[in-house]
């Protein structure tokens, strides 16, 4: 019988490892167990490396470049049909408007390095990621949720196009090194 | 022949570790290999990793997972072999490592890293 560490804490890092790494990480850390303070540190050093290889490895950075210029395109539509170009030059929501683009575009790589070869679901990701910036519409780089919500809904649409023609991760065509 | 990408140091250390280790070379031996190689230079697991995923995302080195083991809880290991653009690559480090050896040697004097730790050059009088 090999000694492992407490179930809860095996579980909390397998939650935290990408899953296409997850099996050889787990087993990595396994073997070096020598106690759970140990294990906890092997953990911490290991875990954001996973994370971090894994999304400079299924991240395109042309693609996401695409995907950030079809969400701004779709919040400044939302707002600029809202609020009108005057009110958008004099009060800078130009740049503000790169906050909900931020968010969703961030929680778009979080859950393409967490997917485990499911259907995507980028409705998803750009969900949370403008209800993260419709939780922040008390603060100064606030925007009204009616431009948050319909630019979300845009961007959806433009997202998912974005996503057809070029499938996130291990589908897309890799570079030869040749 | 084929031209391979040129090589971070940290990336010839990864693949030295890989060519010595042969059969064996999975994450933790891998790292402990690392640290040997890198002494007295810390080296974290998650370094390792980041450095795997890079290296094999540009066809330097290939993995396949292996049978589970219960000493790991059930779980495989990741095996890495070089690939043949990452032995050229790791062959034109080492001989560029090597030309600047020889020329600080010339320099600094024959005698200059023998000892191991710390080596400052003698500079030539």
């Amino acid at each position: 019988m090999f000694a492992g560490p407490p179930k809860i804490i095996e579980s909390v890092v397998a939650l935290l490892v990408p899953p296409a790494a997850r099996e050889h990480v787990l087993g990595d850390l396994r073997e070096r167990y020598a106690g759970t303070r140990s294990y906890l540190s092997d953990a911490v050093s290991a875990v954001p490396g996973a994370i971090a290889g894994r999304m400079l490895r299924i991240t395109d950075w042309q693609v996401l470049a695409m995907e950030a210029g079809a969400l701004y395109l779709s919040f400044l539509t939302a707002a600029w049909a809202t609020l009108g170009a005057a009110y958008l030059c004099q009060h800078g929501d130009f740049l503000r408007l790169l906050l909900p683009v931020a968010l969703a575009l961030a929680a778009l790589v979080v859950s393409d390095v967490y997917d485990s070869g499911a259907r995507r679901t980028p409705v998803l990701a750009a969900g949370l990621g403008v209800g993260c910036a419709v939780a922040l519409t008390e603060g100064k780089l606030a925007l009204p949720a009616w431009i948050l919500c319909s630019g979300g809904a845009l961007g959806v649409v433009l997202i998912s196009t974005v996503r057809m023609w070029f499938p996130p991760g291990g589908n897309r065509p890799r570079g030869e090194v040749l | 022949m084929a031209k391979a990408d040129s090589l971070g140091q940290f990336e010839q250390l990864v693949l030295t570790a890989i060519l010595t280790l042969r059969e064996e070379a999975y994450g933790i031996t891998i790292h402990e290999k690392v640290r040997e190689l890198a002494h007295p230079k810390t080296i974290s697991l998650g370094a390792i990793y980041v450095t795997l995923d890079r290296l094999e995302d540009k066809g330097m080195v290939a993995s396949r997972l292996s049978d589970p083991t219960p000493e790991r809880g059930g779980r495989a290991k990741r095996y890495y072999h070089l690939e043949g653009v990452g032995e050229i690559a790791l062959q034109e480090a080492a001989v560029t490592a090597k030309r600047i050896w020889d020329v600080a040697s010339e320099v600094w004097g024959r005698g200059w890293g023998r000892e191991e730790g710390l080596c400052l050059p003698v500079r030539p009088k």
